[in-house]
C-alpha cells in the first residue's frame, strides 16, 4: 500500500516540478509581453493544476500559495491587473517557494512562505478596489461570460475560438461526455482503449478532469475520478450515446448557434466562417479520412487542434534501467540473429524457399528495433536550456546589464547523461557569458554597439554528433592578454608564448589554474575555471572549441556524441584475451621496431614519438605481473591522451575498430580499476573495457615529470592542429592531410580490394567497410595508374571513418607554419591550398570537403557495429 | 513453519545446498573469461543472453585453498535482488542479493531435496579458516552431511582483507 502511495508521491512531484518549470520560463516571458493571453492561460493552468493534485495529497501549504497565485493569475487573466514587472517578481518569488515546497512536500510548512502570500494577496487586494488599468490591451478579456443557452459545464474546459472553429464549419455536432471513469471501465474498455475509439469518431476538443494529467489518471484509476470530454462529431447524439453504450445522462450536446456566437465573440473567428455551416457538408469525408489516419498512430494523438498542452499528457514515463534491459534483449536479439545469418549462409543454395529473404527481413527489422528503442533513450536539450533564461534574467539584474537570452534547437535530442552531466559545464558557460563576456550597456554604446547585449544557446545536430554553442556578443578575448597571464601564471614561459598562434592562446584559457577574471566576482571566478568545463565535457566524450573577436564577441562550441550507451572502441588483445579501448582516449597507434625500440629512460619505458619521448606501461605487466618482458612481434604502442597526461600503451594485438554498447562491471569486479565496464563483441564474446586514467595511475606521472619537453604537454594538442602527415600517391605530387583529421594508416594489399557498383571498396571487419579514395579521381592531378600490389590508405577521423584516402607512401610529418598556406594558387574541392613543405611544395588536402566531393557522405547515426550485419 | 526446498550441488568433492528459493538457472559448461586482477574468488565473466554475469568460484570464496582442476561444468544463476524482492517469501538474507547477475561455478548438481525440517549448526572446528558467515548449517544426507550455504553474505564482496588479488 505504502509502495502504492509512495509512488502517487513521486508522480506528483515529477509533475508538479514540470509544471514548475514551465511556469517559470512562462513568467520570465510575460516581463517582456505582459498581454500574451495564451502565456496567461499557461500559466494560470500550470498553478491550477499544482494545486488541484496538491490537495488531492493534503499539502496544505502548497495549496495556499498556489491558491492565492491562482487568484491572482485569474485576475490578471481577465484583464483586471496588467502583469506589472513587480507582479511577475512577486509571482517568481512565488513559483520559487513552491518549488521548495514540492522539494520535499511532507516538510512543506517548515518553508517560510506567508510573506510571498502576504505580497501576492496584497497585490490582489489593491488590484480589486482599482478600476481596471488597462482595458484596451485586453482583447478577449469581457468575453469570459458563456451566453446563455450553452451548458455550464462548458467553463470547465480551455478551449479557444480556433478549436471550435473546423468542427463548427464542418457542420458537427458538438458534445460534453462526462463519464466518471469507474463507468468507462464497467463498460469494459481501458481509459486509452476510450480514447482511442472517441479519436476515431471525431475530434477531443478538450479534456477536464480533476487529476493533473493522464498518468496519474491511469494509476488513480480506482479513485473516483471523474472526466468530461469536449468532443466534435459528425454523428447525431443517439448514434454516439448506442456507440459507446454509455448512459444518455452522460452525454451534454453543445448547441451549435450559441457556441458560434461564443467564439466569435471570443474574437478569433471571421463571422463568414461560421454563417453557413451546412454548405460545406462536401468537405466532411476528406476531414474524416485524416482523422482515421491518425488515429491509427498508437497514442492519442488526434488532440491535433489543441497542439502544444495535450503533447505532454501522451508520454509515458519509463524506467530507465527497463530501457537498459530492452536495449540487452535487443542486443540479444541481434547476436541471434548473426547466427541465423551464418547458418543460412552455409546452407548455400538454400533448400528451403524464401529462408534468406526471411532472414533479411528479420535482419532489419531487428536493426530498426535496437535504433528506436535507443532513441527512447534521449530527450530534447530544452529541458536543459529552459533553465537558464531564469538564470540569465537573475543575473542581468543583479550586474545591471540589458541581456537578451536567444535559444534556438531546443528540440535536439541527446541522452540523458550527457544531459545531466552537460549542466553544469553550460552554466559556467553561460555565466561568463553574462559576467566577463558581456559589457555593461554604457560601455556599449560608447563602442557603437546596441545597448542590450545578446547571449545564443543553440544546439543543431551535425555529422551525427551534437554542436552545442555558447555565443556572445560582448567584448570578445584579447590572444595578448591572455599570453601575458599565462607567463604571469607561470604556464608557458615567454618563448613559448611568442611562438603561439592567436588560436593558440585563446584555447590557453582551457589549461588548469588560468582564470581571466580581474577581480573574483561573486558570479563567477571562483575557482571553477575552463579546464573543470573542459575535463567534464570530455568526460562525456565531448570536444569543446572556441573563437573569440575581440570587440566582436566570444562563440564556444562544444560537440557531443548523441549517447554514451554506444561508443567506438579498439579493440586490442593481449595475452589472449579481448580488451576495448575507447577512442576518445586514443591519438594514434605507433608500432615500435628495430629502428625505433622502446628505451629506458629514468627507469621507465619510453618510446620516441616524433620529437617527443612518450612514456610506456604495458598492458600484459599492469593485468599479469608474473608476464615474462618478452613483447611479442605482433605488438602496437597507443599512444592516449588523458586531460593533460599522454602516455603509450602497449598491447600484444590490434583486433578492430567497434562500435561497443558499454555494460557496467558488477559489485564484485567494480573496485578493479583498470576496467570501466564490459561488452559483448559480434560473436557474443566478452572484452572488458580498459581505462587509461586507472591503468596510468601511478605509474605515469613520476616518469613523466623527468622527461624533457614535459612542460609542453598540456600544449601539445594545440599545436597538433597544425601538423600535416606528408605522403604521395605514386604520382609526382606530394599530399598533406592535416593530422588531427586523421584516425589511423592501414596497410591494404590490393586482393582485398572489392568492387561495389563502381566503388573501390575494403571489407575491414564483418562491421563496416572502407570505401577507397583515390586522389588522382578527385583533383586535378597526374595520373598515379593502377594500385599497386600493396599500398596504405589513411583513415579519417568521425564521420569520415569509413573512407579511405590511398597513399603509396608515407614521406614525413611536418608543421604548417602560420602563413605558409597559400589558398590561390591550386582552388579545388577538397583542397585547402599549396604549401612548401619539406622543400617540395605540397597540396594541403580539406578531408570534409574532399570526402564531400567524392560522394561519400557522413556515417550513419551510430549503431553499435558489435551488433551490425556481416554483409555478404 | 513450511519446509523449504533445498538444491544439492557438488564442488571440490564437497557436498553443498542452497535455499532453492535463490536458483534463477544453471547453466552448462559456461564459458568464462577471466578477469585479470579481479579478486581471487572471481572466476571470471560469462555471457548471458546480452548480460555479463559474475562467476565467483565457489570453493575460493568459502575460504578452501584454489584447486587445480578442470573448469567447473555448472554454473548456478542466482536471482538479482529486484527477482528476490518480488518474491512473496524471500528467502533468507535476501536484501544483500546482488542488484547485477551473480552464479557460482559448481562441479555437478546433484538433485533437489524436497523437504528439510532440521538444520544443524555447524562443528566450529570445520569452520576454521573458511567464511563461516557463508555457511549456515549441515543437512544429514542420506550419502553423508552437506553443507547449507547461506547466499545472502556469499553474494556479498567479503571485507577487504579477503577479497585480496591473487
Amino acid at each position: 500500500m505504502s509502495a502504492h502511495d509512495n509512488e502517487m508521491l513521486d508522480l506528483f512531484v515529477q509533475e508538479s516540478t514540470e509544471h514548475l518549470q514551465t511556469l517559470e520560463s512562462d513568467l520570465i516571458a510575460l516581463e517582456s509581453d505582459p498581454s500574451d493571453a495564451e502565456r496567461l492561460n499557461r500559466i494560470f493552468r500550470a498553478v491550477h493544476s499544482i494545486k488541484g493534485t496538491a490537495g488531492f495529497f493534503g499539502f496544505s501549504p502548497i495549496v495556499n500559495l498556489a491558491h492565492v497565485m491562482e487568484n491572482l493569475m485569474s485576475v490578471v487573466r481577465a484583464g483586471e491587473l496588467v502583469a506589472e514587472p513587480h507582479i511577475v517578481s512577486h509571482l517568481i518569488a512565488g513559483s520559487d517557494r513552491l518549488a521548495l515546497m514540492i522539494g520535499s512536500p511532507a516538510n512543506a510548512d517548515e518553508i517560510p512562505h506567508s510573506e510571498e502570500i502576504a505580497a501576492l494577496q496584497g497585490i490582489l487586494d489593491k488590484g480589486k478596489s482599482q478600476p481596471p488599468s488597462a482595458p484596451k490591451e485586453q482583447p478577449s478579456a469581457p468575453a469570459a461570460a458563456p451566453l446563455e443557452a450553452l451548458p455550464a459545464e462548458l467553463d470547465d474546459f480551455e478551449i479557444s475560438a480556433a478549436d471550435c472553429l473546423p468542427g463548427l464549419r464542418g457542420g458537427q455536432n458538438f458534445f460534453i461526455i462526462q463519464a466518471p471513469l469507474e463507468e468507462i471501465e464497467a463498460l469494459g474498455q481501458t481509459i486509452s482503449g476510450f480514447f482511442d475509439e472517441l479519436a476515431s469518431l471525431g475530434t477531443v476538443l478538450d479534456v477536464h478532469t480533476n487529476a493533473a494529467s493522464l498518468p496519474a489518471l491511469l494509476s488513480a484509476a480506482s479513485a473516483r475520478l471523474s472526466c468530461s470530454i469536449l468532443f466534435a462529431t459528425q454523428l447525431e447524439i443517439g448514434i454516439l450515446i448506442d456507440a459507446f453504450g454509455l448512459a444518455s445522462s452522460f452525454v451534454i450536446p453543445v448547441p451549435r448557434e450559441p457556441l458560434g456566437d461564443w467564439v466569435r465573440d471570443r474574437g478569433a473567428a471571421g463571422p463568414a466562417l461560421i454563417q453557413s455551416p451546412s454548405a460545406d457538408r462536401t468537405i466532411i469525408p476528406t476531414q474524416r479520412s485524416i482523422e482515421l489516419t491518425e488515429a491509427a498512430a498508437p497514442e492519442v494523438t488526434v488532440l491535433h487542434a489543441v497542439p502544444r498542452r495535450r503533447k505532454i499528457e501522451e508520454t509515458v514515463r519509463i524506467n530507465v534501467s527497463l530501457l537498459d534491459q530492452l536495449m540487452n534483449l535487443a542486443g540479444e536479439m541481434v547476436l541471434s540473429r548473426n547466427q541465423l545469418v551464418r547458418l543460412a549462409e552455409a546452407q548455400g543454395v538454400s533448400p528451403v524457399e524464401g529462408l534468406r529473404s526471411a532472414v533479411q527481413e528479420i535482419s532489419a527489422v531487428t536493426s530498426n528495433l535496437q535504433s528506436t528503442i535507443m532513441r527512447a533513450r534521449l530527450h530534447p536539450v530544452g529541458s536543459l536550456f529552459g533553465k537558464y533564461t531564469r538564470i540569465v534574467r537573475d543575473l542581468s539584474q543583479k550586474l545591471g546589464k540589458d541581456i537578451a537570452l536567444e535559444i534556438s534547437g531546443d528540440d535536439v535530442e541527446l541522452d540523458r547523461a550527457i544531459l545531466e552531466g552537460l549542466s553544469d559545464p553550460l552554466t559556467h558557460l553561460v555565466r561568463n557569458s553574462v559576467d566577463h563576456g558581456l559589457e555593461l550597456p554604457s560601455e556599449r554604446e560608447s563602442r557603437g554597439k546596441s545597448p542590450r547585449g545578446t547571449v545564443r544557446l543553440s544546439a543543431a545536430h551535425l555529422a551525427g554528433r551534437v554542436q552545442i554553442e555558447v555565443a556572445d556578443d560582448g567584448r570578445g578575448m584579447d590572444p595578448s592578454k591572455l599570453k601575458a597571464k599565462a607567463i604571469e601564471k607561470g604556464l608557458v614561459t615567454s618563448e613559448q608564448a611568442a611562438r603561439m598562434s592567436d588560436n593558440e592562446a585563446l584555447h590557453l584559457i582551457f589549461a588548469a589554474g588560468f582564470s581571466t577574471a580581474a577581480q573574483v566576482s561573486d558570479i563567477s571566478g571562483r575557482g571553477v575555471g575552463m579546464d573543470v568545463v573542459r575535463t567534464n565535457i570530455e568526460k562525456l566524450a565531448g570536444h569543446i572549441d572556441l573563437q573569440s573577436h575581440v570587440g566582436l564577441g566570444t562563440r564556444i562550441i562544444i560537440r557531443l556524441p548523441l549517447t554514451l550507451a554506444i561508443v567506438p572502441a579498439l579493440i586490442v588483445g593481449c595475452q589472449g584475451q579481448r580488451y576495448a579501448m575507447p577512442q576518445i582516449n586514443l591519438e594514434e597507434i605507433v608500432r615500435p621496431d628495430a629502428d625505433n625500440p622502446l628505451r629506458i629512460f629514468g627507469g621507465a619505458e619510453v618510446l620516441k614519438l616524433r620529437d617527443e619521448l612518450l612514456p610506456v606501461i604495458r598492458l600484459a605487466s599492469i593485468l599479469n605481473p608474473a608476464s615474462g618482458g618478452e613483447i611479442p612481434k605482433s605488438s602496437f604502442v597507443l599512444a592516449l591522451r588523458l586531460e593533460n597526461l599522454r602516455f603509450g600503451l602497449l598491447v600484444d594485438e590490434i583486433m578492430s575498430t567497434e562500435e561497443i554498447v558499454v555494460k557496467p562491471l558488477g559489485r564484485h569486479l567494480n573496485s578493479i580499476p583498470f576496467y570501466s565496464g564490459a561488452t559483448l563483441l559480434g560473436q557474443g564474446e566478452i572484452a572488458l573495457i580498459l581505462d587509461p586514467a586507472g591503468l596510468a595511475h601511478g605509474r605515469i606521472s613520476t616518469s613523466q615529470t623527468s622527461l624533457p619537453n614535459s612542460k609542453t604537454l598540456s600544449l601539445t594538442r594545440t599545436m597538433d592542429a597544425r601538423r600535416v602527415l606528408v605522403f604521395t600517391d605514386a604520382g609526382s605530387e606530394r599530399f598533406a592531410a592535416p593530422l588531427t583529421g586523421i584516425t589511423r594508416v592501414e596497410q591494404v594489399r590490393r586482393e582485398h580490394i572489392e568492387r561495389i557498383g563502381g566503388r573501390q571498396c575494403l571489407r575491414r571487419n564483418r562491421a563496416s567497410t572502407l570505401q577507397l579514395v583515390r586522389l588522382s579521381s578527385i583533383l586535378p592531378v597526374s595520373d598515379p595508374g593502377d594500385l599497386p600490389e600493396e599500398f596504405l590508405v589513411l583513415v579519417p577521423k568521425e564521420p569520415h571513418s569509413h573512407a579511405g584516402i590511398v597513399a603509396t607512401g608515407i614521406v614525413d610529418s611536418a608543421d604548417l607554419p602560420d602563413g605558409a598556406l597559400d589558398d590561390t594558387t591550386l582552388c579545388a574541392d577538397g583542397v585547402q591550398g599549396t604549401a612548401l613543405l619539406l622543400d617540395r611544395l605540397t597540396i594541403i588536402l580539406d578531408i570534409p570537403a574532399l570526402c564531400a566531393s567524392a560522394g561519400i557522405g557522413y556515417a550513419p547515426s551510430p549503431e553499435p557495429a558489435t551488433l551490425s550485419l556481416a554483409t555478404s | 513453519m513450511v519446509a523449504k526446498q533445498f538444491l544439492e550441488f557438488l564442488a571440490g568433492g564437497r557436498r553443498y545446498a542452497c535455499d532453492l528459493l535463490w536458483v534463477k538457472e544453471i547453466l552448462r559448461n559456461p564459458a568464462t573469461a577471466p578477469v585479470r586482477q579481479a579478486p581471487s574468488y572471481v572466476a571470471g565473466v560469462v555471457h548471458l543472453r546480452g548480460q555479463i554475469l559474475t562467476a565467483l568460484d565457489l570453493e575460493t570464496r568459502l575460504g578452501h585453498p584454489k584447486p587445480s582442476r578442470e573448469p567447473a561444468s555448472r554454473c548456478i544463476v542466482f536471482k538479482t535482488l529486484a527477482e528476490v524482492s518480488r518474491l512473496p517469501a524471500p528467502p533468507d538474507g535476501f536484501d544483500s542479493a546482488d542488484p547485477d547477475l551473480l552464479g557460482i561455478l559448481v562441479d555437478e548438481i546433484a538433485e533437489i531435496i524436497p523437504s528439510v525440517t532440521s538444520i544443524l549448526p555447524p562443528p566450529p572446528e570445520t569452520l576454521s579458516g573458511l567464511d563461516a558467515s557463508c555457511i549456515s548449517g549441515v543437512i544429514l544426507g542420506a550419502d553423508g552431511l552437506i553443507t547449507v550455504l547461506a547466499i545472502g553474505p556469499l553474494l556479498t564482496p567479503p571485507a577487504a582483507n579477503l577479497s585480496l588479488p591473487a
